[in-house]
């Protein structure tokens, strides 16, 4: 077993117990909202998969941070999967806030809403990540280089956050906080479920991840021992840590 | 807000449902998808490790025969 397959079964119970758990929540406890009905459903899964996107940016340049003070390549590697899950996780966050903007604003997107187009900022730079990563061939630089970058726009998150929240002209609904925001108890207790469920998931596919790209790489480092380097067809060009 | 949500009153159930269930059927999507592609990748390192174990085999076997041959 590898060192990130440790625990994944019971982590991945877990996650799908929360998840199940979440969506009886979310259609059988938490009430209908007085303004948005049952379209605010929808928040439930796309306001976590939103801030766990982000979370997964700042993390993934924490990561950077490590393998820049360490050398270690499997800090890059770790930082590379955080980013790559936490884009996943920001692709479906934006479709599902598409889909709910449709319903609620009549349009599948708007220019004029802060958070969303910030959020979109933040998703195209984080796209360049991966090309970013191809256009690099020695693989030594290409971690190095990444890192960087990761750490750069890790920062930029933050930032830009801040740089939302301090502006005046919301039209986004904001439903959480620093003072608690206005959700009633069912609903905040919902919403923190749902919030658990998608951290979970995260966690339990970054894991996953890991767990597979290490077995990967172990078999191929057998092999090279095993048969000798000159019979072991080598990796093509990849945007992956190698 | 309040004015956003006055021009944006809420949707009855059987127009918000198709746009609920959307959002949910594009999250199912992601993870289906997802574990679509690490299933198929595990399938993948899982053929390696067969590789792996029948070079290994062969190796052993040949090692025994030199053995044999050298008693």
């Amino acid at each position: 077993m590898t060192e990130y397959g440790k625990g994944l079964k019971v982590l991945s119970l877990a996650t799908a117990a929360t998840i199940g758990l979440a969506l009886v929540l979310v259609f059988f406890y938490a009430p209908l909202d007085a303004n948005q009905g049952f379209l605010q459903k929808i928040f439930y899964i796309h306001v976590p998969l939103a801030i766990i996107s982000l979370c997964g940016f700042v993390f993934g340049a924490l990561l950077a941070i490590m393998h820049l003070r360490t050398g270690d390549r499997r800090w890059d590697m770790r930082s590379y999967v955080a980013i790559h899950m936490a884009l996943i996780f920001g692709i479906t966050a934006l479709v599902a806030g598409s889909i709910w903007a449709k319903a609620s604003w009549g349009h599948w997107w708007v220019w004029n809403d802060p958070t969303l187009v910030s959020f979109f900022i933040v998703l195209l730079l984080f796209a360049t990540y991966q090309p970013l990563r191809f256009s690099i061939e020695d693989p030594e630089r290409q971690a190095r280089y990444a890192s960087v970058f990761a750490i750069v726009a890790g920062a930029f998150v933050p930032l830009n956050f801040v740089a939302v929240r301090l502006s005046q002209q919301y039209v986004h609904p904001r439903v959480l906080t620093l003072t608690g925001g206005n959700l009633p108890g069912p609903m905040r207790l919902t919403f923190l479920v749902s919030f658990i469920a998608i951290t979970l998931l995260y966690v339990t596919l970054w894991k996953y991840e890991m767990s597979a790209k290490e077995a990967r790489m172990q078999v191929r480092r057998l092999r090279r021992q095993m048969l000798g380097d000159d019979r072991v067809r080598p990796l093509g060009r990849s945007a992956a840590p190698s | 807000m309040s004015a956003v949500f006055a021009i944006a009153p809420a949707l009855p159930l059987h127009a918000a449902g198709k746009y609920v269930a959307g959002a949910y059927i594009a999250f199912a999507v992601m993870l289906i998808v997802y574990l679509g592609i690490m299933a198929i990748r595990l399938g993948r390192t899982q053929r390696e490790l067969a590789d792996l174990k029948r070079d290994l085999e062969s190796i052993k076997a040949q090692e025994s025969e030199r053995d044999l041959e050298h008693v």
